[in-house]
């Protein structure tokens, strides 16, 4: 691996402006979707992006892939600053980073062919020439994932929800792109099928050293896929750790909530563990977003301080790294150590 | 159809059912449902029978297409018909055929004795009353309370269901709520005749974890605090590893295993259920550790394989299997399974 | 001969020929045809009223040689014989010479008329509704403008302006209805524009004509073609109408519309033929066009592919268990 990631935001801001009323257009005010989001991602690494929703997980890959406006901060690519880039330019851009949808039903063209839905790409950019060329280059995409190749003249509603996704897969491996952005690509899949997908996921993976940038609202799934994990929280990062790190030592008080909310389907070690039912109420709306640490009003360690100063993102121990007030250093001068070069 | 209802082999009562006179709230028996289209017939709940003890929470656990949540609408007789259509079985609760009561007797077991908790908790209240109104709505149709003591039974159930600062919520509409203190009100609207049995349908599935393992544990709270039995349906192992007592896993319109819920993750004698289990990402799980899935797809109900349903994907598969549907038999007590294959762990 | 002939025909034939539908499902035209026959007999049925008058327009030549205004004053408002099969006017001029004739004008005028405006309804339709923001706003503004007026005063105003004529005709009805329509296919490509696979393209790197024409355009067609069957419809009744007033196309050609009005209001008592025989042929085209787009616009739609028909059939028939013998679950 190289020392230059792959990928790069920095400080990522992501505010959608309100409708305002009829005489005063600008009193809607601003959703801060994203708000100050910084982390790399390393050639053939996953970075899982993690949080209920509303805390910007989604907004953040839709700023990554350029297709939703960046208030403010820099996307870098292997060292390129993209945040800027506009129309024909963006189009190498577009080849580089491709995307998985969560919803394999709407994320296909009804009208067109599974021949002509995965080559799109190749007719986009131009990868390929030749009518022969072109379909033997689908045919091995649909291969690599696990479609038969005589499935190719069919269209997307012949096919179940997991062949779908494998069609999604295939067109976005299509233009060899250097990031996959995953958008919840198993949350609407049944869990057998799901089993297939994720394993399908890790495969490509290690055949053809993918980068993907993995988000996702069950922590679950995210275990079984991420070299490491980042969990949001109403636009904020508030904790992120390599993967292990992270599931043996959760820090930051909303990622232990959220993880003793997901259940573990062995009854045994359901008994062991303590439901935490400390964690109470919902995500706030971004619109109004509580003062100080977002998380405040439903932490149990919540102090004065808390509801008055936001916390930064602090590294803790290598690589793991916590926006809270219980992990605050002991000095000043220490925590200045900004974490977002690491992060 | 009726042919095959004749052939049910093996089923009549005593030689497989530990019927329990006296247990039984519920209790159904060869529950048989199908659609149509066109010549088509899509057989969304096939003979299954089972039944739910007074206090329990019974699981009934499937992926789409299972059949699971036609279950349910089967038994208060909700199935939209046409296209859907009961075409056999018998449901009792309390004594009485589900299926054979007329309209008005079962409106009246609806929402009373029976009430039913759905996904979405968008859609499945009024936006255009508000939360007292539909609160009031089957306490007025049902126990006749007197409209001086709805007031206060009304604000009862919603600091029951722990909505917060009840007094002026109370006249707030469904659209001012979120998504979790929706399904609150829905389980309030629920809790509000004291129904003997609750059937939950998906109830979490469109929340945020932090807010199903809120609602999952309410709901187990108030029906302990009631002792009303609870049907909770669900595609999430996990759910129901925390939450069931007994768990039925369904798979294209059968019940293939059922059990205790140790019974059922300890000791799968499904191949399908130890392919669920298998195939189900958890948080315990070691780094990045490889899922077991359940190759193949999903069945056709409109067109299912002969023999087990289940047999084109199943590993253990012998010929058996692609000739003979097998049925649900006891493995070992009350643990039962619908296999030709002994699964040894 | 042609005993000889017919046997030696099917033994040419190879012996192991595919059933018919298998034949079929292999030639695209043909298995259309075959599904349009079996899943949509009506439909079936409105297209061989289309190519009907299809035909009768491209031949009219043919088919009725002698001109359609061939007056003959001796044999004015003749019932219809054996010599006149819808008898002739008052001028003597054959009916059904006429009647073939109005066909060809009715189709040269609705398909022309009719492409056009489909032309204009897509074309505002799907950029407004694709791009929204201001330019969706101004264009939009235009449409309710037009709207605003009634479709009889623009005829007239534009006829006057314009003089009566075939292609003046064709011009005004294809903006008439081209404008109106572009608020369905706008409302369409508003609700296309939300699915996933038109953000799927554009984070593809798609240009926007691209996402325009391979991903709004085909998933647009299904209203596109009931909108152009209905019109051309409309079309055909307009063109009478606007003859019937007197400001279509100019007598002597024979417009259907104008038969109805010119001749056939004026003898409807002695001659009633003059005004049935139009009335019936206006009627019949309009009911044909109307079943065939109906039955074209479910057909068209790769979702109902297949449906009962072809080999998908077979192959559910063959899978399909013989006996599945049942067996009910029991849990305690």
């Amino acid at each position: 691996m190289t020392d230059t990631p792959l990928l790069e935001v920095r400080n990522l801001k992501v505010h959608f402006k309100l409708p305002g009323s009829l005489l005063r257009p600008r009193s809607g005010g601003s959703v801060k979707a994203v708000d100050g989001v910084s982390f790399h991602l390393k050639r053939g690494e996953t970075l899982g992006l993690v949080g209920e929703s509303g805390c910007g997980k989604s907004t953040t890959g839709m700023a990554v892939l350029r297709m939703t406006p960046v208030t403010d901060g820099e996307i870098h690519i292997d060292g390129e600053d993209i945040t800027h880039l506009k129309g024909r330019a963006l189009r190498p851009l577009r080849r580089r980073m491709q995307m998985i949808y969560q919803d394999p039903f709407g994320a296909l063209d009804p009208r067109m062919r599974v021949l002509d839905i995965i080559g799109e790409p190749l007719k986009v950019h131009k990868l390929v020439t030749g009518r022969k060329a072109y379909r033997q280059e689908v045919l091995r995409l649909m291969e690599l994932v696990g479609l038969l190749p005589d499935m190719c003249e069919r269209y997307p509603h012949e096919f179940s929800g997991g062949q779908r996704q494998r069609i999604g897969i295939a067109r976005a491996l299509a233009a060899q792109p250097d990031v996959i952005i995953c958008d919840e690509p198993v949350s609407a899949l049944d869990v057998s099928i799901q089993a297939q997908i994720i394993n399908l996921l890790k495969d490509l993976q290690e055949e053809l050293g993918l980068t993907y940038l993995f988000v996702a609202h069950d922590l679950a799934v995210v275990r079984h896929i991420c070299d490491r994990v980042m969990v949001m929280y109403l636009g904020h990062v508030v904790e992120v750790a390599d993967s292990e790190a992270l599931y043996t030592n959760p820090q930051h008080p909303y990622t232990q909530a959220l993880m003793s909310a997901i259940p573990i389907p062995d009854p045994r070690a359901e008994s062991r563990r303590e439901v935490d039912p400390s964690i109470e109420g919902e995500v706030p709306s971004p619109v109004n977003p509580p003062s100080g640490c977002p998380f405040h009003p439903r932490c149990k360690h919540a102090t004065e301080v808390c509801s008055r100063v936001a916390p930064t993102l602090r590294e803790t121990t290598d690589g793991h790294a916590v926006s809270c007030h219980l992990y605050e250093p002991e000095t000043e001068a220490e925590s200045l150590v900004r974490v977002a070069s690491i992060a | 159809m009726k042919d095959a209802v004749a052939n049910q082999p093996a089923n009549t009562p005593g030689e497989t059912m530990q019927k329990d006179p006296v247990g039984g709230l519920l209790q159904v028996e060869h529950l048989r449902t199908v659609f149509r289209q066109g010549r088509r017939e899509v057989k969304a709940v096939d003979g299954i029978s089972f039944s739910v003890n007074p206090g329990e929470t019974l699981a009934i656990v499937g992926e789409s297409g299972s059949g699971k949540s036609m279950t349910a609408m089967s038994l208060l007789r909700l199935i939209p018909s046409p296209p859907g259509e009961i075409i056999d079985g018998d449901v009792f609760f309390g004594g009485r055929n589900l299926l054979d009561m007329s309209e008005d007797e079962l409106r009246d077991v609806r929402g009373n004795e029976i009430a039913m908790i759905f996904q979405e908790p968008m859609t499945s209240l009024n936006p255009v009353l508000t939360v007292r109104q539909q609160l009031a709505e089957p306490m007025r149709v049902h126990r006749k309370v007197k409209e001086e003591d709805i007031e206060a039974r009304c604000l009862d159930l919603l600091r029951q269901v722990r909505i917060p600062d009840p007094e002026t919520r109370l006249d707030a509409y469904p659209h001012q709520f979120s998504g979790g203190m929706r399904q609150r009100v829905m389980i309030a609207m629920a809790l509000a005749c004291e129904p003997r049995l609750l059937i939950a349908d998906e109830p979490t599935t469109a929340l945020d974890v932090t807010v199903q393992a809120q609602i999952l544990e309410l709901l187990k709270d108030l029906t302990r605090q009631h002792g009303s039995s609870m049907i909770l349906i669900t595609h999430d192992l996990g759910v129901v590893a925390r939450y069931a007592d007994r768990i039925n896993v369904m798979y294209a319109g059968r019940i293939v295993e059922s059990g205790t819920a140790r019974e059922i993750f300890e000791q799968p004698r499904h191949p399908y259920t130890l392919g669920l289990i298998n195939s189900m990402p958890r948080l315990d799980a070691s780094e990045k550790a490889r899922l077991l899935p359940i190759e193949g797809q999903p069945p056709d109900l409109g067109n299912l394989p002969t023999g087990c349903a289940f047999h084109p994907r199943c590993p253990f598969a012998v010929d058996q299997c692609r000739q003979q549907d097998p049925p649900l038999e006891p493995y070992q007590g009350h643990h039962l399974k619908a296999c030709w294959v002994n699964v040894d762990d | 001969m042609t005993t000889e002939t017919a046997p030696a025909a099917l033994t040419t034939r190879p012996p192991t020929t595919p059933p018919l539908r298998e034949r079929l499902g292999d030639n695209k035209v043909l298995g259309f045809i075959g599904r349009l026959i079996v899943q949509r007999p009506m439909g079936a049925f409105g297209a061989a009223i289309c190519i009907v008058l299809l035909l009768t327009g491209v031949f009219a030549d043919v088919i009725a040689p002698e001109g359609y205004n061939a007056i003959n004053p001796i044999d004015r408002l003749k019932p219809p014989s054996a010599e006149y099969w819808l008898g002739t006017d008052q001028l003597g001029r054959d009916l059904f010479t006429r009647i073939v004739h109005g066909a060809q004008l009715s189709v040269i005028v609705a398909f022309a008329a009719t492409s056009l405006s489909i032309v204009i309804s897509a074309v505002i339709g799907i950029t407004s509704g694709y791009f929204g923001g201001r330019f969706d706003m101004a264009s939009q503004r235009v449409v309710d403008g037009w709207m605003c007026f009634p479709d009889l005063i623009i005829l007239i105003v534009a006829v006057s302006v314009l003089g009566p004529g075939t292609w003046q005709v064709i011009l005004i009805l294809g903006l008439l209805f081209g404008i109106s329509g572009s608020r369905i296919v706008r409302s369409s490509v508003l609700s296309v524009k939300q699915n996933i696979y038109i953000h799927a393209a554009q984070s593809m790197g798609a240009s926007t004509l691209r996402i325009l024409v391979m991903h709004i355009l085909p998933n647009v067609m299904a209203p596109i073609i009931v909108l152009f069957t209905t019109r051309l419809a409309a079309v055909i009744l307009a063109e009478s109408g606007l003859s019937f007033l007197g400001l279509g196309i100019p007598p002597p050609a024979p417009s259907w519309g104008g038969m109805l009005s010119l001749d056939g209001r004026s003898y409807m008592f002695q001659a009633p033929w003059l005004a049935i025989v139009p009335g019936v042929a206006l009627t019949v085209a309009v009911f044909g066009i109307n079943m065939f787009g109906d039955a074209l616009r479910d057909m068209l739609d790769p979702r109902m592919k297949g449906v009962g028909s072809g080999r998908y059939v077979a192959a559910v028939r063959r899978d399909r268990p013989s006996s599945r013998q049942s067996t009910g679950g029991t849990a305690q």
